[in-house]
């Protein structure tokens, strides 16, 4: 009887690196956050790309994602809950006002949701 | 990937339904309605529904596990390689548990022993707590090692301190096993408070709806001396009961039917309730 106790897998860390790559190419890629100043994005789509495939790969608890990125149980809800679509059109310039979503949460979102279907077809 | 189709196109992707054997009266619970002679007429499954996700659910020692482990080590004594996710049980415990019914049921261990594939998860939080991982893992063994059986005993330790969960983790497992192409049965737990009447009895937390069918395991304490007079049972004795609780994928048998466990540790169903109650059946031996 063969028994496996320990994962087969491609593991969280590497698919959060992917979605953060995928992200950051979403905007232009680092050397237009350079350009425009916005280095400081980074860390929060680091975060977010973290707290989306731990959501949505790992099926974890908000809890349980705040507790292990060391961040609050909110901003891991804010995150989940950002509206992709109208993040995009912010950043496409089709919105005057900047929305009220969580703007790293909404570009790693959408990133995830290119990234299913790419592999899904 | 369109998400419609017209019907015609379906066709050659449906499945076949027939009966994967259990080797308990359970697969007679399930049916098919066939044509002869041009009349309809009922014929046994023989077992539980092909690619079907069955959930077995029931309180504490009411046989789950034991009828899980029946099932796997019946499929593998016939030659079919199964996937076997321990949750609660480590791998050296479910070892022996699986051995003790292979020479009860008299099977051959070397047969089972070579066509089942363990996952310990009981032991790696990563995989108890990682659904990717756990699925990675999972999709693995099915590749590598051609299964077409899984068991996870218990699919409810995968979300035990996140029940808000328990839909989509149970959803994502249920279409991860169709995506492969295996007939699945997943063991819940259920809370004793939960009645085996009601809608709770399948699972709780909606897992009922997600899954193919259920099975209800259930147990009850002779309490009155109507009842001891009834099943023919001393007071504080046990009468078990088993019932299909609807599935999607086959007809099906609605009655509670009288199971024993067996002094060898295997699940034997006997008849149904009402027909238990009619003959005066023997049951434990002791009637």
């Amino acid at each position: 009887m063969e028994v496996i106790d320990k994962p087969r897998a491609k593991n969280t860390d590497k698919l959060a690196e992917e979605l953060f790559i995928r992200s950051l190419k979403i905007l232009g890629g680092l050397k237009k956050l350079v350009e425009y100043r916005n280095l400081t994005w980074l860390p929060s789509l680091a975060e977010a790309a973290y707290v989306v495939v731990l959501r949505n790969e790992a099926l974890k608890g908000y809890q349980e994602i705040a507790r292990e990125l060391g961040i609050t149980e909110q901003t891991v809800k804010n995150i989940i809950n950002a509206d992709e679509e109208k993040v995009m059109e912010y950043l496409e310039g089709e919105l005057e006002e900047k929305p009220s979503e969580h703007i790293a949460g909404g570009i790693v979102k959408y990133a995830y949701k290119k990234m299913k279907e790419e592999y899904e077809n | 990937m369109t998400g419609y189709f017209l019907l015609k196109d379906l066709k050659k992707n449906a499945p076949k339904i027939f009966g994967i054997p259990t080797r308990t009266k359970l697969d007679e619970m399930f049916y098919m309605i066939v044509k002869e002679d041009g009349k309809w007429v009922k014929k046994r499954l023989g077992g539980i529904p092909h690619l079907s996700i069955i959930n077995i659910t029931g309180i504490p020692d009411t046989g789950k596990s034991i009828l899980a482990e029946q099932f796997a080590v019946v499929q593998a004594g016939s030659g079919y390689r199964v996937l076997f996710v321990t949750v609660e049980s480590p791998a050296n415990f479910l070892y022996t548990s699986l051995k003790q019914k292979v020479e009860v049921l008299g099977l051959d261990f070397g047969d089972v022993e070579e066509n089942i594939v363990v996952i310990d998860a009981s032991q790696n939080p990563e995989l108890r707590e990682n659904m990717k991982s756990l699925l990675d893992t999972m999709k693995y063994a099915i590749k590598e090692r051609k299964t077409t059986n899984v068991i996870i005993d218990s699919v409810t330790g995968l979300y035990e301190h996140k029940e808000m969960m328990a839909r989509q983790i149970v959803r994502v497992i249920f279409n991860f096993l169709k995506k492969w192409k295996q007939t699945g049965v997943l063991v819940s737990q259920k809370r004793s408070s939960q009645g085996s009447e009601t809608a709770e009895a399948a699972g709780g937390l909606a897992v009922a709806h997600i899954v193919d069918g259920t099975v209800i395991m259930d147990k009850r304490i002779v309490e009155t001396k109507w009842e001891s007079n009834l099943y023919g049972l001393d007071l504080g004795e046990v009468i078990r009961l088993i019932r299909i609780d609807g599935c999607r994928l086959a007809p099906h048998d609605s009655r509670s039917w009288v199971f024993e466990i067996t002094d060898h540790g295997l699940i034997n169903i006997i008849s149904p309730l009402n027909e238990f109650v009619k003959r005066g059946e023997k049951y434990g031996g002791n009637r």
